[in-house]
C-alpha cells in the first residue's frame, strides 16, 4: 500500500522536491535542507498552532540539520575505514549513531538511559517509547 | 463521517510521506558529497537510515524549540532557542554560534543593500544593476 501511495503522489512528489531546490538558490548561504523544507518539518511537529519560527532561525536550523547529516555520514565512513570495509553499510552506521544522537539529542530522551549502559549501546530504534 | 476521518488520516499520512521523501533526497545529496570527498560508497540502506534518523530528530528539535520559546514566554522561535539545541557538544555549539553570527551579518548587509536600493531608486540605474549582480552571485 505504501508503494501505491508513493506512485500516486509521485507527480506531487516531484513538485515538492523541485520547490525545495529552487528556494535554495535564492538564499545566499542557505545550503543543505531548503528553508521551505525545514519550515515544513518543524511546523509538522509543533503542538501549538501559534508557534512561529524566525527567518534567521530557519536558516540556522538548516545549517544544524546539514551538519547533523554530514557528521553522521563522516563518522560512518571513519568506522567503515577502521573496519577496512569496501562500503559504508548500516552495521557501521549503527555503531556511530548512539554517540551522535547523544551529542544532539533532546534531554528527555536520554536522561532515563543514564543508568542503563547496555541499552544506550544499541540502535536508536529501541528508544521509541 | 467515518469516510471523512479516514480521508483526512490518509492526507496526513501522504503529506508525511512527501516530507520524508524530500528529506531522503536532500540527505542523499549530502551523503553523495561526503562519498566523493572521502572516496567511500554508502549503501542505499545507510542513506535511508540516516534519512529516517534525521526526520525523527526533527521531531525532537521541533518540540524542544517550541518548549524553549514558550519557556521564554515567546511564540516565535529565535536563534537563541536553536543554539540551546546544540548545547551538548562544545564543537557543535561553537559551530552553530559562529553560523548564527554569519547569518545575522549576511542579513544585516542584505537589508542595508535593499534600503540603499530603494533610496537610490530613481537615480543611478547602473548602480542598481551592480547590486543586483552581487546579490545573485552569492
Amino acid at each position: 500500500m505504501i508503494s501505491t501511495r508513493a506512485r500516486l503522489v509521485e507527480g506531487h512528489l516531484q513538485l515538492e522536491i523541485t520547490a525545495g531546490a529552487t528556494q535554495n538558490d535564492h538564499h545566499p548561504g542557505g545550503v543543505g535542507e531548503g528553508r521551505e523544507l525545514v519550515s515544513r518539518l518543524l511546523h509538522a511537529h509543533f503542538k501549538d498552532d501559534k508557534t512561529k519560527v524566525s527567518g534567521d532561525s530557519l536558516q540556522l536550523m538548516a545549517e544544524l540539520l546539514k551538519i547533523f547529516v554530514v557528521e553522521a555520514a563522516v563518522r560512518a565512513v571513519r568506522q567503515a575505514q577502521a573496519e577496512d570495509a569496501i562500503l559504508v553499510d548500516v552495521d557501521q552506521l549503527e555503531k556511530v549513531l548512539p554517540q551522535l544522537v547523544r551529542e544532539c539529542g533532546s534531554v528527555h530522551r536520554w536522561e532515563c538511559l543514564a543508568g542503563r549502559p547496555h541499552l544506550s549501546a544499541s540502535s536508536p530504534q529501541l528508544l521509541d517509547f | 463521517m467515518e469516510e471523512e476521518a479516514e480521508a483526512e488520516e490518509q492526507q496526513r499520512f501522504s503529506y508525511q510521506q512527501r516530507l520524508k521523501a524530500a528529506v531522503h533526497y536532500t540527505v542523499g545529496c549530502l551523503c553523495e558529497e561526503v562519498a566523493l570527498d572521502k572516496e567511500m560508497q554508502f549503501s542505499k540502506q545507510t542513506i535511508a537510515a540516516i534519512s529516517e534518523l534525521t526526520f525523527r530528530q526533527c521531531e525532537n528539535f521541533a518540540k524542544d524549540l517550541e518548549m524553549f520559546a514558550r519557556h521564554a514566554r515567546r511564540t516565535t522561535i529565535n536563534t537563541e532557542d536553536v543554539k540551546l539545541l546544540a548545547r551538548r557538544s562544545n564543537s557543535l555549539l561553537k559551530y552553530i554560534t559562529d553560523k548564527s553570527e554569519e547569518i545575522a551579518q549576511i542579513n544585516v548587509e542584505r537589508k542595508a543593500r535593499k534600503k540603499k536600493k530603494s533610496e537610490d531608486g530613481n537615480h543611478n540605474s547602473r548602480e542598481l544593476a551592480e547590486a543586483g549582480v552581487v546579490e545573485s552571485e552569492k
